[in-house]
């Protein structure tokens, strides 16, 4: 091989996946040899960097025991989505309540317009050959009238 | 360095036969190398020790399916790859959660150790962080290969059959990888 190989080629080389060829003149460039030689340090540095902080990783004392940190965050998800849920309810049943609390509550009515509200009801209610007798009311001071 | 020689010693002799019998020794041999897989891979330590955690409860529960096809640390790793897919889709579809990347900034304090002098030192610190950064931003798919292969030891047959891509798309995958790195330190290399 008398041209010198592609960056390709020397990623092949390094990669562990050259030709021959790639490999036969690496042997015999200098030059080419020390670009693939640059490059493999690099992996190599980077390699055992991995390898010494997943070490330093793991050594740390661990907090919890595995799977904690992950059941942390679902309960905690689940306390939001709980928390969420009951905003939702009370906001929509809350003013439904408020709505509906006025036509619900008794309007306060004098004792002046009970009596006569409940004398027209039995009025009302008597037969027609007692109206002389129905119409008889009270007054606002309790007194017997007839009308 | 004792641990990884330990560790890569007592790799080198699991086969089928003490998968099944022994998996305690097992999962000593090849917890560190499917841990930092997965927290190379992730940048997350509680997540890469899930992942790790499930692997090995896989491959318990599916130890008597192995049939020796391949190597049982491939078989392993495929496991975890499979686990890493699903945790970088699921952290894919939770947008807003910003991932906690673990930092790596201390990395080159003990490789420093046996340079000579300083200066070769800050050549070698400059030359790593470049290095991390083209990492951390290669397409998911191109760093899996590229840290099985170069941090794995793992060939291209082996990186095929526990990624399950053919061994062309491992290939294109690992090349475009370094070409990227390359491009990217290309100062620093």
């Amino acid at each position: 091989m008398n041209d010198h190989p592609t960056s390709r080629q020397i990623d092949e080389f390094v990669a562990g996946a050259a030709s021959p060829a790639v490999a036969g003149h690496l042997r015999e460039c200098p030059g080419c040899r020390a670009e693939a030689e640059r490059l493999s340090h690099s992996l190599a540095i980077f390699r055992q960097s991995v390898h010494q902080w997943s070490l330093a990783q793991e050594r740390l004392p661990s907090q919890s025991y595995p799977g904690q940190s992950h059941r942390r965050i679902t309960l905690r998800r689940l306390g939001w989505t709980a928390a969420l849920a009951a905003c939702l309810i009370a906001g929509l049943t809350l003013p439904r309540h408020r709505d509906a609390a006025p036509a619900d509550r008794p309007r306060p009515v004098s004792d002046a317009e009970l009596l006569v509200r409940v004398d027209r009801e039995l009025s009302e209610l008597a037969p027609a050959s007692l109206e002389p007798v129905a119409l008889q009311t009270t007054d606002g001071n309790g007194s017997e009238v007839r009308k | 360095m004792e641990d990884f020689a330990a560790s890569a010693m007592a790799a080198a002799v699991i086969d089928r036969r003490t998968l099944t019998a022994d998996f305690d020794s097992v999962v000593g041999a090849f917890r560190p190398a499917v841990f930092r897989f997965a927290l190379a891979c992730l940048r997350d330590r509680d997540a890469a020790e899930t992942v790790a955690q499930d692997c090995f409860l896989k491959a318990f529960n599916s130890r008597n399916a192995f049939r020796g096809d391949c190597a049982v640390k491939t078989w392993l790793m495929q496991i975890a790859v499979n686990l890493i897919r699903d945790r970088i889709r699921n952290r894919k579809l939770q947008f807003w959660r910003r991932a906690k990347l673990e930092p790596v900034d201390c990395l080159g304090q003990r490789l420093d150790a046996h340079q000579p002098s300083p200066e070769t030192a800050l050549v070698c610190r400059e030359k790593l962080a470049a290095m991390w950064t083209a990492v951390d931003r290669l397409p998911a798919k191109q760093r899996c290969v590229f840290l099985l292969r170069f941090v794995e030891d793992l060939d291209v047959l082996e990186i095929a059959e526990a990624t399950g891509m053919k061994e062309g798309t491992v290939k294109t995958h690992l090349f475009r990888s370094l070409a990227t790195i390359r491009e990217k330190i290309g100062a620093a290399i």
